[in-house]
């Protein structure tokens, strides 16, 4: 191989150099950005695609939940539309003598013992009514029947006590009280 | 042997010479270096590019997604607290006390030789526990073992319809009153009984963590 001259030499190694140059800027400004914007693109499609199945199986719950409301709302209002609206004592003395006198027992004496806020977790919006109700007269298997269909029709009423004597004179009549609560709207 | 002579042979290697001129070697080495790293830019470009394409097709349905979702999210509380109180709601009906089913179970279990004068009978919302007292006259010819009889009946019943029961004789007496029964005279005791108990199995409670030991 014949010696290269000098000049050739210089050039040479002036290529290399400048080729070495180009290699490093071409990596530098041009791909170097490319792959950051790469990278950084990636990091928000990853990030939007989170958000995007988030917001999707936040959209799928909602509607799940809105079925589930539907059927549970359709119950609890039926519930809710048994409790007329006002002051209990305007309402309750009357459908409950309405009430008993249906079942012939007369002469019941309903009272207001106390009106409190309910207490129960989901029922803020009611409160509870506590009332006593005097019967002054009536047989065992009457009232029995009676106090069935009573918490049958009012599903919102929940006897607490019952206190039956009989009486001495005449056992068959019974005086009876009872002590009952009613949920109601506040 | 025949001599040949090349009277070309300066200008064929200096022709050669051109050829093998590692400048220009090098310059077409360059060159085709340069061609490969511009398609490959090219195609990390292109890369790029679809990438920013799908990133905005994202953002524009995100974009839509947004407002959806956070109505969502809005609503999701509304429907979550209106599920939580019609729950309650029958739930508080559900579970309620019947006291109807219980006095005609009682009614079932009196037999005819045993007069009840008196019943009490409360709950305790709070605890869903029961207490009450029962006054009755029992005939019999031993009458004193016909109303224990009837206490252990009732404690039965008691046991029947709700969680657990404890029924108690707080009094029992002879009654001096004659007691004609299908014509026949018969001895009779006055009883008391009070009784107490669970409507429902109380929730259980949570173990206790262990303490560790100390060394």
């Amino acid at each position: 191989m014949s010696k290269l001259p000098k000049a050739q030499i210089q050039k040479i190694l002036l290529m290399a150099i400048g080729c070495l140059i180009t290699i490093y800027a071409f990596f530098s400004f041009l791909i170097a950005p490319v792959r950051e914007g790469r990278s950084q693109t990636e990091s928000a499609i990853a990030s939007l695609d989170k958000q995007i199945q988030d917001a999707k199986t936040q959209l799928m719950r909602t509607k799940n939940l809105r079925v589930e409301a539907d059927a549970a709302a359709e119950t609890a209002d039926l519930i809710r539309e048994m409790i007329p609206g006002g002051a209990p004592i305007a309402w309750f003395p009357t459908r409950i003598n309405r009430f008993f006198a249906n079942h012939g027992i007369a002469d019941v004496t309903p009272r207001l013992i106390n009106t409190r806020p309910s207490g129960i977790v989901g029922l803020e919006e009611f409160a509870l009514t506590d009332w006593s109700i005097s019967i002054p007269a009536t047989d065992f298997l009457r009232l029995g029947v009676a106090l069935a269909g009573l918490e049958n029709e009012q599903p919102l009423v929940e006897i607490n006590a019952i206190r039956v004597t009989a009486g001495n004179q005449d056992p068959a009549n019974q005086l009876i009280e009872i002590e009952l609560r009613c949920l109601v709207h506040r | 042997m025949p001599l040949h002579l090349n009277l070309l042979h300066e200008n064929q290697e200096e022709e050669a010479q051109r050829r093998r001129d590692p400048v220009k070697i090098g310059a077409m080495a360059l060159a085709l270096i340069g061609l490969l790293l511009g398609l490959f830019y090219l195609q990390q470009s292109a890369a790029l590019g679809s990438l920013v394409k799908n990133q905005r097709a994202l953002e524009a349905e995100w974009k839509s997604l947004e407002p959806q979702e956070l109505e969502a999210a809005t609503e999701q509380v509304r429907l979550e607290e209106l599920i939580r109180s019609s729950k309650a709601l029958v739930d508080f009906s559900a579970e309620r006390f019947l006291a109807a089913p219980s006095l005609g179970a009682i009614v079932k279990r009196v037999p005819p030789t045993i007069q009840i004068r008196s019943l009490t009978f409360s709950i305790n919302p709070a605890n869903r526990g029961y207490a009450g007292s029962m006054g009755g006259l029992a005939v019999a010819g031993d009458p004193r073992a016909h109303a224990d009889e009837f206490r252990v009946g009732f404690t039965r019943l008691l046991e029947e319809n709700f969680h657990s029961a404890s029924v108690a004789i707080t009094s029992l007496d002879d009654s001096s009153l004659p007691v004609t029964l299908d014509d026949e005279s018969l001895s009779a005791a006055v009883f008391d009984f009070s009784f107490n108990g669970l409507l429902v199995e109380p929730p259980e409670l949570p173990e206790p963590i262990p303490s560790q030991r100390r060394r």
